[in-house]
């Protein structure tokens, strides 16, 4: 095996440019095998996408991000034995924002389950729609994080650790592949209309890595990044010419100081930023689709058209090689999104009839268009949610980290499986308990990278998304 | 050279030939010999350490210490045989070819080059050296002066440290390039120490007096830019880089931290004043246990609370040592160039930090109250007994203000309740307690937990103001406070009697009265009796629940009563004058007495919420002399306790022994007053080389150790060793005062060369190891932030107080979960101060300063990237600010200049790059500004105002030259 150390040699590569960007790529020469280019290749300028470690079942990934924790026990994960026992005391170990206890009143699943394709999935009424795509998804049903409170449990999940200040998946990912496609951001985010989630930009952040790896957030409606557009008035023409001349001038000014390269790649963004206000309003015209396909998303009917718009964006980045795209369904707080604390039933019904719709649109048109082979898409929340009431009264269900449903299609994921248990009431994983770093180790698989070396040098360790031990993929549901 | 292109939003990465150079091609110009603890050590630690190194010996061998490179092994063999390769033991096996001789015995066997970079180490002799940093500093002779020769256009220097790098261009056949312009250096001056740009005057007058006697004309800019206020609020940044600086908690609500600026103010105040370095580290670590507090000792203290906490962790105690390596990671980066966080969970791989040295830090700091809101944190700024007097004359007054609204608005409450009564025939009832408040958390309490550090899930007031535990939201596991004011009727003795199931305490007048904590049921009340003075004083009771039964009841009797019930009884009857004057007439109540009612209650408010004192700091506490045990934790959790451990120093470092000596009068340990005496002591042999390195690296552009948070061995080699370690004993001598050593930088000739480098030097040295030209470097995002702001004259020089908030357009606050959150809006004047003022919240960044590479919040940061991405253009062209501000320069422009359009020009060239515009300069902007009215059709004034963005974008305007 690699190293055990969680340090490593040959720190003078990553420290001569200033621990700045340098780092990144020729973190590969610190392998002794050369993770990625070797740096004389990546000298030839623009080349910005590295090669993976092995070959990659999928390119990109599309993370439909339930924000707030959606219950398993309401929606794929099937617990018959609860059927009749609404409002039984129980002895059931839980750990919510309502802290430990050891007994709690049964809140029975609210929704009615029935098997579906091939392979006989039960799946609750909530997910009608993405029910019909059972045999190309592959269940999670044990996963577990390490905090069941949404602002650490939100890091967990976007960045591995329950502290903020790392870099999160996204960043990762284009840290490790960069991009094919410089015209866009390799890392889109896009949020719930009623805002972002709790720690807002934390959440896509790129911690101690440079910002140029944090998220980009785009917007459905107007210009989709922050200061693309140009200011009224200004038209394609006169940014040309504006362009044009700060080119010249900063051309004599280069060329008097030693053809310096920093001076030159700033020229270059200036160009670059000129093809991205072209490209990037491109990719989110969706008024280039049909309407056959709008409608297979749900864009056509209220309640779906929000999330039925992002899901499509998510495909026409994909088709223009943006590596990762985050989906927020639910902002804000409280049941704005799936953290169903009073109202299991109001609550889940209306998130679940925003979004399984536009899901499995999603997951038809990849499909359709064999994309869904190179297409990950991840489902799930930063937790699930307890069998037991939170309160005296109420269906309210609190915070579950001990055991919760995430599920993956695409990407070299084997369809129609499902891995891993909960206990008979869904409190806990039971048989092969996945963390999250096994989630992620998964996603990097998939994608070609080994997550047990995909690292970055900061603050005297080489620091992994995976954490120093070594985490092994969720082979069971790889194909 | 630290030109590295990466795109923020295409993670496009653009590189080039520059960079491509390698540190081995760079050092082997010089070195002949190969060099251990660079070469030798790290191959080691990588390849072999698993089984020959700190934690194990199999076969006898250690290679992590010169005893153990020549040990006879259990075989009989020797491992380095010095000065025979072929007779070393190592060098066999890492040559072997067959299976279970071969060394290493996992992964791939070692290269040729590392097999024979070995060989020649050990024909060199095979000496084990320790590591540079970790060698006491010495005071190495200052090298002749050298002579470039007649070639050469470097102008000659007695300055000791271009004696010292000119030596080392001599050695590897380079030489120091020409001076840079006039015009450029004073630029590059005022940057590198004001972060403000010349006005025009400025320059004009500086080159007018160059011209007649250049060194005297620099030097006196020199002196008159390090006694500038702008200079402190310049070098105040680079400090709060490395101490991860920020005035919000991050997490979930990512919440303000009372009075963070002041930490910022101390810092900008302490660079100005010429505070000598080992007192403002003396001031941050304990300036709480110095013999003379000041104020500013006591703001300095905030460098503990700077960190990241989250309120409402999964594991608190995991949380807690969470918090301890935040300031061990901040103190070994940040002062010591020390990566100790690497030893919290095993022994430092590389570098020989055990994991009891780690815990030995920790127990220095394990007396430090949490972070979190309260009194622990936030402390009123007393340091004379001038001071003091006046803090409780100041309380007094405010209490007896507060005593005497409260009196008033009981006696209206009394004439309402009269009114209601005879008209709606209810009963009226005075209370004891007043301004009763509760907060409720849920979790499964086994005790009564510091409710302080814990998140509440409700914060409301009781009304009537009775103890009652009926807002609890469930029936089990959850826990309240109480706070409020007791008012007592006169002066005499009282019975309290309290009976809880689960467990309480009882305070009045911030003392505990009555613990009544644990797990039990009702029946066993516990009682005491108290002399109370009347008047109002504060109560506070603690409660928690189990699981199955519970209840809470604290009666109290005194002089004239007996019995009488704080808590809620079945008989209390509630007549909520609050809601009843709200509609007076229905209730039967004066208007005007209803209206007077509401009046003193928003009073009451307001004479509650200002607070009595002028100051309050944010800074570190401890709750008594003695520390609680530390004990080093396997792998780092809390669960699993290791040895006991004392505070003990970084054991590399020497032996010294920690006087600890426990300070009663200031309720702390002493214990970091021991230690900050031992960074601070002119023997430490790293404080001193960390913070030259950081100056240098300010003023050149790098460090001369390139990773200026780890000195440790996976650190960078420094580039001029004998030139830190006389810079570090230079600092010392100079009785640690950091303007003098900053002098004699900027003064030295390598600071004022050009950043042009010959082709020699370009093709020999293209990252610049040797100093043979200046760095070109880019304006930091304060610096471009600020430079708009000086050219549209609009910048506001006020200096010091609580943070200011610049527009953040609506699209990047709607990341947040309630948009908006924590951002307030700032005057046009606010906005316009200097960058350094800008409140920094943890997840909501201006990104004008994000985009510009502003650092991480969360962690030290040692040095900023340096992106060039075309997120940057997007905002340089099209964002909100730049174009307010190219309007307001054009406006002044306008303004100044009147309508000659070359006159325009001329004085905008002048104002945005600090130099006169050349004749073709000019021409080329009236085509440009033409060029726009006619071919685009923008009105005169747009025109312009382009033009005016269009200086902000070029490369020169964010470039020193």
């Amino acid at each position: 095996m690699a190293s055990k150390f969680c340090g490593r040699t040959r720190r003078e590569f990553l420290w001569q440019t200033g621990a700045g960007f340098g780092g990144v790529a020729l973190a590969g020469l610190l392998s002794q095998d050369g993770f990625f280019n070797s740096i004389a290749n990546a000298s030839d300028s623009a080349g910005n996408s590295k090669q993976p470690h092995f070959a990659p079942k999928a390119k990109s990934v599309i993370f439909l991000f339930m924000y707030g924790g959606p219950s398993h026990i309401d929606t794929f994960d099937y617990k018959p034995q609860m059927k009749g026992r609404d409002n039984q005391t129980v002895q059931v170990k839980t750990f919510g924002r309502g802290g430990h206890r050891n007994t709690g009143r049964i809140v029975e699943p609210r929704w009615d389950f029935k098997q579906y394709g091939e392979c006989g999935k039960w799946v609750s009424d909530l997910f009608p729609n993405v029910a019909t795509c059972v045999d190309d998804i592959a269940f999670i049903h044990s996963m577990t994080a390490d905090s069941p409170i949404h602002g650490s449990a939100m890091l967990m999940m976007n960045s591995g650790r329950v502290q903020s200040g790392h870099p999160s998946l996204g960043s990762w990912i284009n840290y490790g592949l960069g991009s094919v496609n410089e015209n866009l951001p390799g890392y889109v985010v896009m949020l719930d209309p009623t805002g972002g989630p709790i720690s807002g930009a934390k959440n896509w952040s790129s911690g101690y890595m440079p910002a140029s790896y944090q998220g980009t957030t785009f917007r459905t409606q107007g210009a989709p990044i922050l200061d693309l557009k140009s200011r009224d008035g200004v038209s394609r023409e006169l940014q040309r010419d504006i362009l044009d001349s700060l080119k010249a001038q900063n051309q004599e000014h280069l060329a008097m100081r030693g053809n310096n390269s920093e001076l030159a790649s700033r020229i270059a963004s200036y160009e670059l930023a000129y093809k991205m206000q072209e490209s990037a309003p491109e990719a989110v015209n969706i008024e280039e689709e049909t309407a056959d396909t709008q409608k297979l998303y749900g864009i056509d009917k209220d309640r779906t058209r929000d999330f039925g718009t992002k899901c499509l964006l998510a495909r026409r980045l994909v088709e223009r090689g943006v590596r990762f795209i985050q989906v927020y369904s639910g902002g804000s707080h409280n049941d704005d999104n799936w953290d169903a604390h009073s109202d299991l039933k109001k609550n889940h019904d209306y998130h679940a009839g925003n979004t399984d719709l536009p899901i499995a649109g999603l997951l038809k048109d990849l499909k359709q268009r064999d994309m869904l082979k190179d297409t990950l898409v991840v489902w799930g929340g930063e937790f699930g949610r307890q069998p037991t009431a939170e309160y005296a009264e109420g269906t309210g269900r609190d915070h579950n980290s001990y055991g919760f449903t995430m599920w993956m299609a695409g990407g070299g994921i084997k369809g129609g499986t499902s891995v891993g248990t909960t206990d008979e009431l869904g409190a806990a994983a039971v048989d092969d308990p996945f963390h999250v770093k096994r989630l992620h180790a998964t996603i990097l698989n998939q994608l070609g990278i080994d997550p047990n070396r995909l690292s970055y040098f900061h603050s005297g360790l080489d620091q992994k998304l995976v954490g120093v031990e070594h985490v092994e993929p969720i082979r069971q549901i790889i194909s | 050279m630290k030109s590295i292109c990466v795109s923020t939003l295409a993670v496009l990465c653009i590189f080039f030939a520059a960079n491509t150079w390698t540190a081995e091609q760079g050092f082997a110009q010089n070195a002949k010999t190969v060099h251990f603890s660079r070469e030798i050590q790290p191959l080691l630690a990588r390849r072999c350490f698993a089984c020959h190194g700190p934690d194990k010996a199999e076969g006898g061998l250690r290679l992590n210490s010169a005893e153990g490179l020549s040990a006879t092994l259990d075989s009989g063999a020797q491992a380095v045989v010095a000065g025979n390769p072929a007779e070393s033991e190592i060098i066999k096996r890492i040559g072997s070819t067959e299976e279970g001789v071969r060394m290493p015995p996992e992964g791939k066997p070692l290269t040729e080059a590392e097999q024979t970079l070995l060989r020649r180490w050990i024909e060199e002799g095979g000496k084990f050296e320790n590591h540079w940093a970790f060698e006491p500093v010495t005071r190495p002779a200052v090298p002749e002066a050298v002579n470039f020769g007649p070639e050469s256009k470097a102008v000659p220097s007695a300055n000791p440290i271009d004696r010292f790098v000119d030596s080392k261009l001599q050695q590897v056949s380079l030489s120091r390039t020409s001076r840079a312009e006039a015009a450029h250096l004073l630029r590059r001056l005022y940057y590198d120490l004001i972060g403000l740009p010349p006005s025009p005057q400025e320059v004009d007058e500086y080159l007018k007096e160059y011209a007649a006697n250049p060194n005297a004309a620099y030097e006196k800019q020199v002196d008159k830019l390090l006694a500038s206020e702008r200079y402190g609020e310049k070098w105040a940044r680079h400090w709060l880089d490395v101490v991860r600086y920020a005035e919000t908690n991050s997490f979930e609500r990512d919440g303000r931290k009372p009075n963070a600026y002041r930490y910022r103010d101390y810092v900008i105040r302490s660079f100005n004043e010429g505070k000598p370095y080992d007192r403002f580290l003396l001031e941050q670590l304990a300036g709480d246990e110095l013999p003379q507090i000041t104020k500013d000792s006591l703001v300095a203290t905030g460098f503990y609370r700077m960190g990241i906490w989250d309120d409402e962790p999964a594991d608190r105690e995991l949380a807690q040592y969470d918090g301890y390596d935040d300031i061990i990671t901040t103190v070994g980066q940040g002062i010591l160039g020390l990566t100790m966080n690497c030893s919290r969970c095993h022994d430092h791989k590389i570098d020989p930090i055990p994991m009891t040295d780690y815990y030995g830090m920790l127990a220095f700091f394990r007396n430090i109250t949490p972070n979190g809101n309260g009194p622990h944190v936030e402390r009123p700024l007393i340091a004379s007994e001038d001071d003091k007097r006046r803090y409780e004359e100041a309380m007094a007054n405010s209490k007896e203000k507060v005593d005497a609204i409260q009196a008033k608005l009981t006696e209206l409450e009394n004439k309402i309740k009269a009114q209601v009564q005879t008209t709606q025939n209810q009963e009226g009832q005075t209370y004891d307690l007043d301004d009763l408040e509760y907060r409720f958390y849920r979790d499964d309490f086994k005790q009564l937990p510091n409710f302080d550090e814990l998140k509440a899930e409700t914060i409301a007031k009781l009304d009537p103001p009775l103890l009652t535990i009926s807002p609890a939201t469930r029936p089990d596991n959850f826990g309240f406070v109480f706070v409020g004011t007791l008012i007592v009727p006169e002066d005499g003795e009282y019975t309290f009697v309290l009976d809880s199931d689960d467990g309480s305490r009882l305070s009045i007048d911030g003392k505990v009265v009555i613990d009544h904590d644990g797990i039990h049921g009702e029946g066993r009340a516990k009682r005491t009796v108290l002399r109370l003075s009347k008047g109002r004083i504060p109560l506070r009771l603690d409660y928690f629940q189990g699981v199955f039964g519970k209840g809470l009841t604290l009666h109290w009797s005194g002089p004239g009563f007996q019995r009488r019930p704080l808590t809620v009884t079945e008989k209390t009857t509630s007549l909520d004058i609050n809601k009843l004057v709200e509609a007076p007439e229905s209730n039967g109540i004066d208007k005007s007495l209803a209206s007077e009612f509401r009046k003193t209650r928003r009073q009451l408010e307001e004479a509650k919420r200002v607070k009595p004192w002028e100051e309050y700091g944010l800074c570190v506490s401890e709750t008594g002399t003695n520390a609680p045990e530390t004990f080093v934790l396997l792998r780092g959790s809390p669960q699993a306790k290791g040895d006991k451990v004392e505070p003990t120093f970084i054991s590399i470092l020497g032996n010294q022994q920690p006087e600890i000596q426990p300070n009663p009068e200031r309720n702390t340990s002493g214990r970091r007053l021991a230690l900050a005496k031992w960074i601070t002591s002119p023997d430490n042999r790293l404080t001193s080389r960390v913070i030259v390195n950081r100056i240098w690296q300010h003023v050149f552009g790098r460090g001369i150790v390139r990773s200026p948070n780890n000195f440790g061995q996976l650190g960078e080699m420094p580039t001029h060793p004998e030139l830190l370690d006389w810079l570090a004993s230079e600092l010392v001598a100079q009785e640690w005062k950091l303007k003098p050593i900053t002098k004699l930088m900027v003064m030295s000739e390598t600071y004022r060369q050009s950043v042009v480098p010959t082709p020699l030097a370009q093709q020999k040295d293209p990252v610049n190891d040797w100093f043979s030209h200046a760095n070109m470097r880019r304006l930091s995002a304060e610096e471009i932030r600020d430079s708009i702001l000086t050219a549209t004259g609009k910048i506001n020089l006020e200096m010091y107080g609580p943070s200011i908030f610049p527009e953040i357009s609506r699209e990047v606050l709607a990341g947040q979960s309630v948009p908006g959150q924590g951002w307030e809006k700032s005057s046009p004047e606010q906005q316009a101060r200097r960058s350094i003022y800008i409140h920094i919240k943890r997840s909501l960044v201006v990104p004008m300063l994000s985009t510009f590479d502003f650092p991480d919040t969360d962690t030290s940061c040692e040095a900023r990237f340096n992106t060039v991405q075309p997120g940057q253009a997007l905002n340089m062209l099209n964002g909100d600010f730049i174009h307010a501000q190219s309007a307001e320069f054009a406006q002044r422009i306008r303004r100044e200049a009147g309508s000659d359009m070359k006159n325009q020009i001329r004085l905008a060239a002048s104002l945005a790059l600090s130099r006169t515009a050349t004749d073709k300069e000019i021409e080329h902007a009236e085509s440009l500004i033409k060029r726009l009215q006619d071919k685009h059709s923008l009105k005169e004034e747009d025109a312009f105002n382009t033009y005016c963005l269009f200086l902000f974008n070029l490369n020169e305007f964010v470039y020193l030259d």
